[in-house]
Parts: C-alpha cells; sequence; structure tokens
C-alpha cells in the first residue's frame, strides 16, 4: 500500500466516523424532541431549545458565508 | 393543485440555474471520458462502454454531438440540464398522482427546482441525469397506466445504468402495490423490458467479472449515510464547516420525514416511501450480498421522491414563528450550498481533472517542437488531456502489476485507440517526452517506483495538483540535454 492510499483510507474513516456520529447526534436530538412531549416542561423548554438552536445555526450561517467570501 | 402559472415560475427558476454557468468548470475525468466516446466511430464506441461498466444509452445519446466537429466540450452537458429540466416539468403530475397537499407540493417542487445535487448532475456530461428522468417517466407510467410508456422507460433504465435494475423492480413493486385495473398490462410491459435488456445481460456479466476485485467502491454505514447526505447537497457543502453543520441538520430532517411518513401517513405514503427508499434499500441489500454497489449519482432517481417526504412536515408548519425556526434551521443550507455549488464547482471539477485543462494544454502547445511525444502515467491523465490533445502523438504506460483499482480495461483502452507502450521504446522514437503523471491514492507501489525512475532524469515544468492526496506534473525529457 503507497502513503497516499493509506492517508485516503484515513480520510475514509474519518468521514465514516463522522457520518455515524452525526446521525447518531441527529437522531439523539429527535428522540429527546418527541420524549419532550411527556416533559412537565414542556412547551417552554422546547420553546429555549429552539431558541438556542435557531441562534446557533444563524451564527452557522454566518461563518458560512465567511469562509464562502473568504476562500478561493 | 398548484397553478399553472406557479408550476412554470419554479420550472422557469429551475431551467436557469440549471444552464447557469454550464460552460464554465472544465471537464472532470468522468466527463472527459465521455467526451472521449462521443468522439469514437459508433462500433468502437459500443465496444469502449462494452469493456467498461455501463451500459450504452446515454453514450448513443451524446454520440452525435461529438460528431460535431469544433463544438466545445461543455456543449455536452446540455442533454442533462435538458433531461434534469424535463424532470421538473413532470413533477407536478407526479405529486398530483400521489395526492400531495398544495403547500406541499410547491415546497417540494421548489427543493427539486433549487438543490445543489440536481443542479450538479444537470450540468455534468454523465448518464445521471437521464437515469432520474427516465426513472420519473416510468412512475408516471405506472400512475397513468400506460404500458407501452412504462416498457419504453423501464428499457431506457436498464440500457442507461446497471442500477436501472434497481429502478425496473422498484416500478414493480409500484405496479404490485398500486393494484390498477391495468395491472396485467404493466407488468406485461416490465417483462417485455427485460425481454429487451436480455441481449446486453451476457456484456454486462462480462463487465462485472471484469471490474471484480478491480472496483473502488467502499462499502460501510458511514459511506451509505454520506451517500444519502450528497443526494441533497452534491459537492457544494464539502467544506468542513458546512459539511459538519449540514449533515446534522439534514439527518435531523430526514429523520423527522421519514417519522412523519411513518406515524401520520399522509396519503400515498407507502408508495412516496418506496420510491425514495425502495432503490437505496435494494442497493444496500445488494452490496451486503453481492459486490459494493452503493453510490450517490446512480441513486439520483430516489431524489424526487426523497425531497417531497422531506417536504412533508415542512408543509404542516402554520405558524409565523415556527416558519423562522424553519428557516434558521434550513436557509444557512440551501443559502450557502447555492453559493458554494457557483463558486466551488469550477475549482471542485477542475481538481478532479487534473488541473487546468485550457492552461496545460496552451503551455504545451505553445511549448511543442517536432519529434515531441506525450507519454501518460495512467489512465486519469490520458482521459484528461487527450481529447485536447488528439493531434499530437500520445502514449499510455502498460500497467506494471495487474490492472490497477479504478483503472480502465484493456478492452477500453484498445477501443480508444490509446497506444499502450513501455517508456523505453517511446524514448527511442522521439527526441523530447513530454511526461505526464498523475500519483493518487489508488495507484499500486510499482506504477509509483516505474515512473520515479522515468521521471528521475527529466526536468518538471508544470505542476498541475500538489495536495496531500494527490501530487500530479509535467515533466519534460530532453534527450540531447
Amino acid at each position: 500500500m503507497t502513503d497516499r492510499m493509506g492517508l485516503l483510507l484515513y480520510d475514509l474513516q474519518l468521514r465514516d466516523w463522522i457520518s455515524v456520529s452525526l446521525f447518531v447526534a441527529a437522531l439523539c436530538v429527535v428522540a429527546v424532541w418527541q420524549l419532550l412531549d411527556y416533559s412537565p416542561f414542556e412547551p417552554r423548554l422546547k420553546r429555549n431549545m429552539l431558541n438556542v438552536y435557531a441562534t446557533c445555526c444563524l451564527a452557522a450561517w454566518l461563518w458560512w458565508l465567511f469562509i464562502l467570501t473568504s476562500i478561493r | 393543485m398548484m397553478s399553472k402559472t406557479t408550476q412554470y415560475s419554479i420550472i422557469a427558476l429551475g431551467a436557469v440555474l440549471r444552464l447557469l454557468l454550464i460552460w464554465n468548470a472544465g471537464m472532470w475525468y468522468d466527463e472527459n471520458f465521455s467526451l472521449m466516446l462521443s468522439r469514437l466511430p459508433l462500433l468502437d464506441m459500443l465496444a469502449a462502454t462494452a469493456g467498461d461498466v455501463h451500459p450504452p444509452l446515454y453514450y448513443l445519446l451524446i454520440w452525435p454531438l461529438g460528431q460535431i466537429p469544433g463544438l466545445p466540450a461543455w456543449a455536452l452537458r446540455l442533454p442533462s440540464a435538458l433531461f434534469s429540466i424535463v424532470t421538473l416539468a413532470l413533477y407536478p403530475r407526479l405529486l398530483a398522482h400521489l395526492q400531495v397537499p398544495a403547500t406541499v407540493q410547491q415546497i417540494a417542487f421548489v427543493l427539486l427546482a433549487i438543490m445543489p445535487m440536481q443542479l450538479h448532475y444537470a450540468q455534468e456530461a454523465r448518464m445521471y441525469a437521464l437515469l432520474e428522468m427516465l426513472f420519473a417517466l416510468g412512475v408516471l407510467a405506472v400512475f397513468e397506466s400506460r404500458p407501452l410508456m412504462l416498457c419504453t422507460a423501464a428499457t431506457c433504465l436498464l440500457y442507461t445504468q446497471n442500477y436501472g435494475l434497481l429502478y425496473v423492480a422498484t416500478l414493480f413493486i409500484l405496479t404490485l402495490l398500486l393494484r390498477g385495473p391495468f395491472i396485467r398490462n404493466l407488468l406485461g410491459a416490465i417483462a417485455a423490458a427485460m425481454i429487451a435488456w436480455l441481449p446486453w445481460l451476457p456484456v454486462m456479466q462480462a463487465q462485472l467479472a471484469e471490474i471484480q476485485g478491480h472496483y473502488w467502491i467502499f462499502f460501510t454505514p458511514g459511506w451509505v449515510l454520506y451517500s444519502l447526505w450528497k443526494l441533497f447537497w452534491a459537492s457544494s457543502l464539502n467544506h468542513v464547516a458546512g459539511l459538519m453543520s449540514s449533515m446534522i441538520v439534514t439527518f435531523a430532517w430526514l429523520l423527522v420525514a421519514t417519522w412523519y411518513l411513518l406515524t401520520r401517513r399522509p396519503a400515498a405514503w407507502l408508495q412516496i416511501g418506496l420510491l425514495g427508499y425502495g432503490p437505496l434499500i435494494l442497493a444496500v441489500v445488494a452490496s451486503l450480498f453481492v459486490t459494493p454497489m452503493v453510490l450517490p449519482r446512480p441513486l439520483i432517481g430516489i431524489t424526487p421522491f426523497l425531497y417531497l417526504a422531506c417536504a412533508y412536515p415542512l408543509g404542516r408548519i402554520a405558524s409565523m414563528r415556527h416558519w423562522l425556526y424553519a428557516a434558521a434551521f434550513l436557509l444557512p443550507m440551501f443559502v450557502t450550498s447555492l453559493g458554494g455549488y457557483y463558486v466551488f464547482n469550477k475549482a471542485q471539477k477542475e481538481a478532479d481533472g487534473n488541473g487546468d485543462v485550457a492552461a496545460v494544454t496552451s503551455y504545451i502547445r505553445d511549448n511543442w517542437r517536432p519529434g515531441d511525444a506525450l507519454y501518460f502515467s495512467g489512465d486519469s491523465p490520458y482521459v484528461n488531456y487527450s481529447p485536447y490533445l488528439e493531434d499530437l502523438p500520445r502514449y499510455l504506460k502498460p500497467d506494471c502489476t495487474e490492472r490497477p483499482q479504478g483503472a480502465l480495461s484493456n478492452k477500453t483502452r484498445k477501443a480508444l485507440h490509446a497506444t499502450m507502450a513501455p517508456f523505453d521504446v517511446v524514448s527511442s522514437q522521439y527526441n523530447r517526452i513530454w511526461l505526464v503523471y498523475v500519483e493518487a491514492p489508488l495507484m499500486p507501489q510499482c506504477e509509483v517506483e516505474t515512473m520515479i525512475g522515468i521521471i528521475d532524469n527529466a526536468e518538471p515544468v508544470y505542476v498541475l495538483r500538489d495536495e496531500r492526496l494527490i501530487f500530479s506534473a509535467i515533466w519534460l525529457l530532453d534527450k540531447e540535454d
């Protein structure tokens, strides 16, 4: 196996782990969201969580726009 | 039902996005392979694809374009744009048959018009936009009980890509599921398509035997998930900041959509689930038991139905506050993916095509002398540069070992009229040799060592790519020096 093949396999494994981890994370978010329906804190808690997450997403948006305009 | 004005506006938007900057990016390896095939005599073109991995229909359709002298290479992308626009135009009819509520229809229709996956393959000289259009036509034929149309679409699917088998199997299940009054005629149409495909079956078997152990597809759970993500964004969000955050939002969106389909069961939920996930599930099963075959691009046929599933939860949103939340999650991805598609597409394709072909070929031509020859280290530089240097003497280095992964078969190389010769033979015939060398991960160690031995006495003149995974450059060997 060449060095570059080793690097490719490392990248593919890393991408696999990222994909699986983020899928599990997304599964947890959706599952917790469903389970919150049975919590006494609902709907205020859901609303607060949404506010936090939406703010993060908007921040990510600005970050992406920064990347988009600064990378060639 | 959407109004005609809304439909035409969305189709016009999709058409503009599909044609915008279609000429801008250089062609990458797969597109250059299409270009080479389209320029061959018809029988050689058929032999080249029979020795490769795909059936011939797409190459037959673009072949007349390749025969027009002086036609720019990017013009080969225009049929794909046309196929993609036709799919978009067919979509409202499909949505109507699936009894989709008006709001959900509009959301799904806009998604199909603007998703980067759609734009990417509408602007690619490959068969995937055709595959998507044919599957949509096949589904429409089942819904509208039109056996002749179904037979034509299914036959064309089978002759376009090997995934056609999975799509035809899905059409078969859909026909059984609907149990319409013309079920016998429709099943007969699918059977007729399978019979029409039989002449290609031995060729496909030979192709499978040929690529056994040499194909480059890996199969892992992470790859399947990554492929699903790609069906939305293609390569437009590949930068790591976009990849990670868009992955979690996309997976959550898909999970919510699937959960919605399974629990709330809107009208035709089973059909939508079958069309959106059926071919993917079949590909996973085939990968587990036959050979790894999950790839995002041939799965493009399921995207209209996957996007429809994703449109359902959005269509339920009633309050402005919830729309704002949805926008906070999804808008960043749409804005950056559309921007990212048009910004990065050129760089991405040219990287996959071994550099800026126009600049490199004009450099070679400007410095070319009588008695020069080109020597390519492998298929990748040969396919990427040959179509633009057809008038110059070109040679391809034979494999130093058994066929490397991802390499063309000798049958295809022969049909492409590639002259394979050891370096010593070429060196004895020419004064100067331009060595085009690409060192990529799938290249066996012996290939690297052979090429390093050859370029040792040559002078580096042009670096094409100097990256972590790939290094490619041009050396010039002048025997008089």
